[in-house]
């Protein structure tokens, strides 16, 4: 098994314009494009949707990783065209590929280039509450920690004579008994010994919590952040009001 | 003066058949070094984590007698609050690193208790500065080794100040070189910082006992022995305890038990090179 697609959502420090942002504008870049892309279904404006997202991820020199993701995904775009032609029609089934891809990448941006850390300061500056904040940013930190105790429960297995990808697709299932029971039990005690150490660290003390790290907008995020409401208002009159747009926009496949 | 007192504590696990801690009478002063040895299943793990109430608040289970610290009773204080004056440093750096980098990690605790900036700032240089891990200080937790973990997770419980520091097998997933390293930061600490005391849970006696100012020996959830190192190495208890004894220790027992050496068993290489020296 390979954990290939989880690379696309692993942060990686880097110095870029994109990284330098602050979450919360990164968030609402995510949100924006999700909304937009839920919103049209003509495969010409999501097409153009899509295009106007790539100059971010040169920007934030992801151009890599954010093949990778997509390549992970091309099972479920094989279903997506299957299904949906069968059901319904191409065309729909291109838009719905093209507007998983926007979700994914505008998601992917987000986790590629929000510090796990910022993102609860983010989380905290939307007033959720500090235990969720912080949990949700701690399950980041332990990805990698899982990931490898999957790996080692897996080698430890394959040298006991267990094969992992033998037989058809029930077996198949099957076969992962021998790693998730392991990988549950080892997880649940290493949440215990966690818990046991963040007590030992005073966490919950106090309300009044201080942060060695703070977050703050910039004049290049109030910027983006015009741009991207400007943006999205234009895609809600658009929408609105289609007959501003040519016509060929709003071709589609003839099945 | 008593930092930590146990008065005849006993404890029992939910759903264990026997006690894990006997009868125990303790008393812990400051300004001390403190090993506490014993074999696997002795009840050391448990008998700290009474020290800093994570018995009976996190483990629950039967108690008899009462644990205080610094006059605090464990039963009634939260281990948060006890941690600012007891700090728990585990076996396994992995499960205490939390944060995605080494100055996050250690600003950790002092956030929790609401520490202002200017001095959390002063704090976190200061304990980068006492462990030397000032080249990792941006560093995530899965990209640096075992030692250097384990050296950022003493960092952390550091810059909570507390008075006391318990290390439960600090050294365990190390190899010797990078344990010898940590133990000697363990004395470095008590010299340099204003910890008051430390005790140690460490199966690497050779390396360990040279530190020790006294020495707390534990079998079957009772405390068999208590006192200077010197007294307790040289005593019968220690001898038949099946802790790892060290080989200055065993050669000397060793010429003892053949009448061909008396005296006092010498606890480090120093005083076995002394011990040497005087008998030519």
């Amino acid at each position: 098994m390979s954990f290939e697609f989880m690379e696309a959502f692993k942060f990686i420090q880097k110095k870029t314009i994109i990284h330098s942002l602050d979450p919360r504008t990164k968030l609402l870049l995510a949100t924006i494009y999700s909304i937009l892309a839920i919103m049209f279904e003509e495969i010409f404006i999501l097409f153009f949707i899509f295009l106007s997202f790539f100059p971010f991820i040169i920007a934030g020199q992801l151009f890599k990783k954010w093949i990778k993701s997509i390549r992970g995904m091309t099972f479920l775009f094989l279903l997506l065209i299957i299904f949906n032609t069968l059901f319904s029609t191409f065309s729909k089934s291109i838009s719905m590929i093209l507007r998983i891809m926007i979700m994914v990448s505008s998601f992917s941006l987000f986790f590629l280039t929000v510090h796990p850390d910022d993102l609860m300061l983010s989380l905290l500056s939307l007033k959720v509450p500090y235990n969720i904040a912080f949990s949700f940013s701690l399950s980041f930190r332990f990805v990698p920690t899982i990931a490898i105790e999957a790996q080692n429960i897996i080698d430890a297995q394959k040298s006991r004579g267990y094969e992992m990808e033998q037989g058809g697709l029930i077996s198949q299932a099957k076969n992962l008994i021998p790693l998730l029971i392991p990988l549950i039990v080892c997880s649940m005690k290493r949440a215990f010994h966690i818990a046991e150490s963040l007590d030992s660290r005073a966490f919950g003390s106090t309300k009044n919590r201080t942060y060695y790290y703070s977050i703050s907008f910039t004049k290049k995020d109030w910027l983006l952040t015009v741009i991207l409401i400007a943006f999205f208002i234009f895609g809600i009159i658009v929408k609105l009001f289609p007959d501003l747009l040519p016509n060929w926009l709003f071709w589609r496949f003839p099945v | 003066m008593n930092l930590i007192k146990f008065e005849d504590f006993s404890f029992k696990y939910d759903q264990a058949q026997d006690f894990v801690l006997k009868d125990i009478k303790l008393n812990i002063e400051s300004g001390k070094f403190i090993l506490l040895c014993g074999i696997t299943g002795s009840g050391k793990t448990s008998l700290v984590r009474a020290m800093n109430g994570l018995i009976p608040q996190f483990y629950h289970g039967e108690i008899k007698g009462d644990v205080f610290v610094k006059g605090k009773n464990t039963k009634n204080v939260p281990t948060s609050t006890l941690s600012r004056d007891v700090g728990l440093v585990f076996q396994n750096p992995e499960n205490q690193l939390i944060a995605m980098n080494v100055e996050r990690e250690i600003a950790f605790g002092p956030e929790n208790i609401g520490i202002p900036w200017d001095e959390m700032d002063s704090r976190i240089k200061e304990c980068i500065k006492i462990t030397d891990i000032e080249h990792l200080r941006k560093k995530a937790p899965f990209e640096i080794s075992g030692g250097e973990q384990q050296r950022v997770a003493i960092a952390s419980i550091l810059a909570l100040q507390p008075e006391i520091i318990i290390f439960d097998e600090p050294t365990s997933l190390l190899d010797p070189k990078s344990a010898i390293q940590i133990l000697n930061l363990l004395k470095k600490i008590l010299l340099e910082k204003k910890i008051s005391t430390i005790i140690v849970i460490e199966h690497r006696l050779d390396i360990v006992l040279p530190l020790a100012d006294e020495v707390i020996l534990i079998d079957k959830g009772r405390i068999i022995e208590h006192g200077e190192a010197h007294y307790v190495i040289n005593g019968e208890k220690f001898l038949n305890s099946g802790v790892n004894i060290p080989k200055c220790v065993s050669v000397f027992q060793k010429l003892m038990n053949q009448n061909i050496f008396i005296g006092k068993l010498p606890i480090s290489i120093e005083e076995t090179k002394n011990l040497i020296n005087s008998i030519k």
